[in-house]
């Protein structure tokens, strides 16, 4: 069985706009509905061992009430779950034992007048480990993350990155299979953020597998094995990182050029191997099957101008999460 | 990978846990000093509130008013610290995100709260001894302390056990009522109703006739009652007014943990579902 198993699972939040009494007494007594938000529509997936999965999406898509809920910290409505062979409702505290939590900004869990490694002390005995053997690990940890010469420096005087690295020690000081990241890399310098990146993939070389929450499509992007793009509660696609490239992802021909005249963009769109055509000021952006007839495009261009600068690229995943997330939109305004 | 913690592992909890408060209140060496600095002025302030007021003759207690009083505040420590310490506690892991991370480990919440009730109760006992020794070495308050004194320590047990399901309602409604502020109107109104009718001040005789019969309803009058005649009378177990105390205490117990115990899971289970386990994740 996969680490990670859960189907449909759905998760709504009751709306609150502040305190009115006539509003409350009458849901108080059944005579109004609250309203409420669905933050997870029928999501299903599992993530195999050793896999780093990635779950993408915009600002409120739903991705650290997924975080929670495959933490057995926030209660789904409906859907089951299995993590780590454990069912997320009836044995809710094996599930949290089983998973590793890593939040940004979860380093406010540190007093900031006590040292880093007196405030791992504490964390590390929560997590069992006996008083003799508390030191070393804390010391192990902290060679890992690049904090050894700082155990005995104050969480005041660190740098976000550094206070990030000190919450990941803290995650390191229990061994567990399941590590959930929602969003670890966020408002850490590069050189941190790529130590973290670094840090995941060898994760996955230990066989954990990591579930990754982030809006960095360019991290996704480089860890992950698998990824779910999220928007308002739903999943939009779910597959490996290139085959979503693939499906989605489309060929770009950026050119800029002197002047832009409409029977242009009417013969570029009238071949069939392109599938749009976008003008930006003196700039063209032509999206579909470029590589092979690229000769043709720029014949075209110089035909109708003069060309200024030319750039071929494949779509990144930023452009197919942008591509999804807009067309759900769009799908949204018409209905 | 752990699913809960051994015995012997969750003492080393307690322990480190012990540590790091007794670091972090040195740490704070202002504050260390002045709140030691406080609760002389405060003996102070009954001490010559008995000169001024002379000799008081009660009812049914021996003794000057400084010594009644001093043993008023003794107790009131142990009060206001069960029933602040649940909320007080609910209130810093909510908005410190610990809540969520000492759930996801083997530790679990009850004994975190083990870790917390016995560093707060080791600070409200050396409060309390404190109190008793400025009281009887720098103002001479007389104590005979009898061969029954030790009735005292099961009465107090009773008390915090009986005031515990109160503080664990008032915690609970943190999560039921939303109450995120810092008062709590259960756990606020029992603490502030204390002073003035349970008789840590004046004996609950000298009130209106209803409000009297509010200080019938709380734990503590009786308590307070009871420890008062164990040290200043020197009444021991075989007195009536004792023994009914400490039935009162035990019904007391029996109806209220059970109610907080249950109101506070109710607390945390909506919190799961509502998400709200945490302030800022």
């Amino acid at each position: 069985m996969n680490p990670i198993e859960i189907e449909n699972i759905t998760k709504k939040y009751r709306i609150s706009k502040g305190f009115n009494w006539k509003k409350n007494l009458k849901q108080l007594l059944k005579m109004e509905k609250p309203d409420y938000l669905t933050a997870l529509n029928k999501v299903s997936f599992s993530v195999k061992k050793g896999e780093i999965f990635g779950i993408l999406g915009p600002n409120g898509a739903g991705k650290t009430t997924l975080i929670k809920i495959l933490a057995g910290l926030l209660l789904p409505e409906n859907g089951k779950a299995a993590i780590n062979d454990y069912d997320l409702i009836k044995d809710r505290e094996k599930v949290r034992t089983s998973v590793n939590i890593l939040m940004s900004g979860g380093w406010i869990i540190f007093d900031y007048k006590l040292s880093i490694y007196n405030n791992l002390k504490f964390w590390g005995v929560a997590e069992g480990l006996r008083l003799s053997e508390v030191k070393k690990r804390i010391e192990d940890v902290l060679k890992i993350v690049g904090l050894e010469d700082k155990k005995d420096d104050f969480p005041e005087n660190l740098s976000a990155g550094l206070r990030q690295k000190m919450n990941l020690a803290r995650c390191l000081l229990s061994d567990r299979p399941i590590y959930l990241l929602d969003e670890p890399t966020s408002n850490v310098d590069p050189y941190s953020s790529e130590f973290i990146r670094k840090f995941i993939k060898e994760m996955k070389k230990d066989g954990k597998t990591v579930v990754l929450a982030t809006h960095n499509l360019w991290e996704a992007e480089m860890l992950c094995d698998r990824i779910a793009i999220l928007n308002r509660g739903s999943i939009l696609i779910l597959d490996e990182t290139r085959a979503i490239k693939e499906r989605i992802g489309k060929e770009i021909l950026t050119v800029e050029l002197e002047k832009i005249t409409p029977g242009l963009i009417r013969e570029l769109s009238s071949f069939g191997f392109v599938e749009k055509v976008i003008e930006e000021k003196n700039i063209l952006k032509i999206y579909g099957n470029i590589k092979r007839n690229m000769p043709t495009l720029i014949d075209t261009c110089r035909k109708h101008t003069t060309l200024v600068c030319v750039d071929m690229k494949e779509s990144s995943l930023n452009d197919v999460f942008l591509q999804l997330i807009t067309e759900k939109e769009k799908a949204m305004v018409m209905k | 990978m752990k699913h809960a913690l051994s015995s012997l592992e969750k003492l080393g909890v307690i322990w480190v846990y012990l540590c790091r408060r007794a670091k972090l209140w040195f740490r704070f060496k202002i504050s260390f000093v002045f709140s030691f600095v406080a609760m002389f002025v405060t003996i102070a302030i009954f001490y010559f509130m008995n000169l001024f007021v002379g000799p008081v003759q009660f009812d049914y207690y021996d003794g000057p008013f400084f010594t009644f009083v001093l043993i008023g505040l003794a107790i009131n420590q142990y009060m206001q610290t069960t029933l602040n310490i649940y909320l007080g506690t609910m209130h810093s892991m909510y908005w410190s995100n610990w809540l969520e991370i000492i759930l996801t480990s083997p530790m679990r919440l009850k004994t975190f709260f083990s870790s917390v009730m016995t560093w707060t109760y080791l600070y409200a006992t050396m409060n309390v001894a404190f109190y008793f020794i400025i009281g009887i070495f720098v103002f001479g308050a007389e104590f005979t302390f009898p061969a029954t004194a030790w009735i005292v320590i099961p009465i107090l047990i009773l008390l915090i056990i009986s005031l515990s399901g109160i503080g664990l309602i008032s915690a609970s409604m943190f999560m039921l009522a939303n109450a995120k502020g810092d008062i709590e109107p259960i756990g606020w109104g029992v603490a502030t109703l204390s002073g003035l009718v349970a008789g840590v001040y004046f004996p609950p005789k000298y009130l209106p006739g209803p409000v009297q019969l509010l200080s019938k309803i709380l734990p503590q009058t009786y308590a307070i009652d009871a420890i008062r005649r164990v040290l200043l009378n020197g009444e021991g177990i075989s007195s009536i007014s004792i023994q009914l105390t400490i039935i009162y205490l035990i019904v007391f117990s029996i109806v209220l943990l059970p109610l907080g115990m249950f109101m506070f899971n109710l607390g945390i289970r909506k919190a799961e579902k509502e998400g709200t386990l945490a302030r800022w994740m």
